[in-house]
């Protein structure tokens, strides 16, 4: 038979599954019309078509499955065995890390956990920066005092003198504080103050 | 499609997923009953052996049972069963690297299996003759096939998937598909010519 150019072979294919649109279809319709050869081929794919699904159906009921279901079912519950035992298993082994792992996560999720974990070095912190706000504070109250202190106006309450340094405790007379002045045992310097 | 039943039940589909998904165990098996023979099909199209296309069956089924709640239904349920088994089986095949030399369909060659019951009807005695015949000669031809034209044919033919379907089923092209299918039917063609000769 005349070999046919007007149309790809494998659009044949497509038009016999269906597969191709509207357009397409109508256009091989058409040439079908007038081509023997494509019509032919047609027939002939249509066929195969039709013997390959009898061929599948053949197989298909040349054997059986009939302990599949039974098997799968077996093999379920085997599944679901080794699922529990499992669990169990790490139920058991593994709960005190669980519930480590819990009370972490419960103690990271409070911010009062949080606090807790770092209390240490909270509280270091606060002590650093109580120290330091003490010495800041007590500095410059203690120079102020005694710059500001007059002549006259203090009062000394105790003296001592020791080996090392000598030690003056005043109390002024407007503001009632103590200052305290230690005076470092060293004839060379004339300079001191308050340490 | 080979039956009203299978018909309905895959008409039936989304229902049935959606029992097997709360943990109906008779859809399970409605389904396992539905597919298993295509399934273990697809699987031995591959494993060229029965033990072990009906071990990849039954993979298949428990990962079907397993996974169903993944399913996300943007495919077919058969699809979504097509890619499971194929991937199955060619785990299998990889582990066991020891490909049989029997070729697909072999043991269905035997005409006992050619009944007319399958067909529910009966047929006259000539009708009879020239199916075995036609039987004969489809799985001598069918057997002449490379892996990829048995499987097109195989998936548009029995499985009547659409071309976007097997396209997505094998990632290529729809193209492609046609190409594919359109050589495996003509070599078939050429096949069953040599056997009337």
């Amino acid at each position: 038979m005349k070999k046919c150019d007007f149309i790809e072979t494998e659009k044949l294919t497509a038009y016999v599954d269906g597969e191709l649109n509207d357009k397409d279809m109508q256009e091989v319709a058409n040439h079908l019309k007038e081509c023997e050869t494509c019509r032919v081929l047609v027939e002939e794919l249509e066929e195969l078509s039709s013997n390959t699904l009898f061929h599948y159906e053949q197989i298909e009921h040349s054997f059986e499955l009939p302990n599949l279901i039974k098997d799968l079912n077996e093999k379920l519950k085997n599944t679901e065995n080794i699922t529990e035992e499992h669990t169990l298993y790490d139920n058991i082994i593994e709960f005190p890390k669980e519930k480590i792992k819990k009370e972490e996560t419960k103690a990271n999720d409070n911010i009062f956990g949080k606090i807790y974990r770092f209390a240490p070095a909270i509280v270091s912190l606060a002590a650093i920066l109580l120290i330091s706000i003490i010495i800041s504070n007590n500095k410059p109250n203690t120079t102020t005092v005694n710059t500001q202190a007059k002549a006259g106006d203090s009062v000394t309450i105790d003296s001592l003198e020791y080996s090392k340094f000598n030690a003056m405790i005043y109390k002024t007379k407007d503001k009632n504080k103590t200052v305290i002045w230690l005076f470092k045992e060293n004839n060379d310097n004339d300079d001191d103050g308050p340490i | 499609m080979s039956n009203s039943l299978e018909l309905s039940l895959r008409r039936n589909e989304k229902g049935l997923v959606a029992k097997i998904k709360v943990g109906d165990n008779k859809a399970f098996e409605e389904l396992v009953q539905t597919y298993q023979k295509r399934i273990y099909m697809i699987a031995y199209g591959i494993l060229k052996n029965e033990s072990d296309a009906y071990d990849a069956t039954q993979d298949v089924f428990l990962k079907v049972f397993k996974y169903i709640k993944n399913f996300k239904e943007n495919s077919s349920l058969y699809t979504w069963m097509y890619k499971i088994t194929r991937n199955v089986s060619i785990d299998i095949y990889r582990k066991k690297r020891n490909l049989s030399s029997v070729e697909y369909g072999e043991q269905y060659k035997n005409e006992s299996i050619y009944t007319d019951s399958v067909h529910h009807k009966v047929a006259s005695p000539i009708e009879q003759v020239q199916k075995r015949e036609l039987s004969v000669k489809m799985a001598k031809a069918m057997n002449k096939l490379s892996d990829d034209h048995k499987l097109m044919l195989q998936l548009r033919e029995f499985e009547d998937m659409s071309y976007a379907d097997i396209a997505e089923i094998l990632d290529i092209s729809k193209g492609t598909v046609m190409s594919r299918l359109h050589h495996a039917r003509m070599n078939l063609k050429k096949y069953l010519k040599e056997y009337d000769n």
